[in-house]
């Protein structure tokens, strides 16, 4: 897969969809009978969910999220549903700039974390961002090529 | 100078009211995102988006998400204004 060219205006490289379920069998099912591959699922004790990464040829990536055995982030989101895309990750090299770019156009944007590690993107950075009246974004911070975080 | 809690308390009220179709919803300190009906994660982002608006604040990164109840919520309001 090429690496995505970056939007011009808000210096973002699309990475993946972020899929939450309650439990990740028939994802996997699903995906997998559609030529998605993937790594190994691992438990983020910083964000309190269970994740993997399912990456495709010619289809946009895709995180798969479940909840672990404590209370986590996506419980109340899955209360009324079984499944849900949430979110949509880029990869940001300059965060900064980007925020400044989004609020440039009067869009209006929640920081709903501190930047923290991600195991799932070997320890480098992710923020989560709310776009009004848009949804929820992931930014992977730094200038980093696709190839390096799985794809 | 800072806003009265009970006005905010007041403008709060109407902007809960509003997100949740419930006229009859009475917010206090101790309320919680248990007691309300549909103040699910998504809920709570439009909630804080909507304050943001009414009230010409913005919220730093984490703040919302660390809100344990309506006292705490109003007190951050209340620490911007």
């Amino acid at each position: 897969m090429s690496a995505p060219s970056l939007d011009k205006r808000f210096g973002l490289a699309f990475h993946h969809f972020g899929l939450a379920v309650h439990a990740p069998d028939a994802a996997f099912t699903y995906l997998d009978a559609l030529g998605y591959r993937g790594g190994e699922p691992m438990f983020d004790p910083l964000q309190g969910v269970n994740l993997v990464m399912r990456y495709h040829e010619s289809m946009p990536a895709v995180e798969v999220i479940w909840p672990g055995d404590e209370p986590s982030p996506i419980d109340n989101m899955l209360k009324r549903r079984d499944s849900l895309i949430y979110h949509i990750c880029y990869t940001a090299p300059d965060v900064p700039g980007t925020l400044a770019a989004m609020a440039e156009t009067g869009l209006q944007l929640l920081a709903l974390v501190e930047p923290r590690p991600a195991i799932l993107f070997g320890g480098r950075e992710v923020s989560f961002h709310h776009v009004a009246n848009f949804g929820l974004i992931e930014f992977i911070h730094g200038d980093v090529p696709p190839m390096d975080l799985g794809s | 100078m800072k806003m009265e809690m009970t006005d905010l308390y007041a403008r709060l009220t109407g902007i809960f009211q509003d997100a949740f179709d419930d006229d009859t919803l009475v917010l206090t300190p101790e309320l919680t995102a248990q007691d309300v009906d549909g103040w699910d994660s998504i809920a709570h982002i439009r909630l804080a988006l909507t304050v943001e608006k009414a009230f010409g604040i913005k919220f730093s990164a984490g703040e919302v998400g660390k809100l344990k109840n309506v006292g705490e919520f109003a007190s951050l309001i209340q620490s911007k204004v």
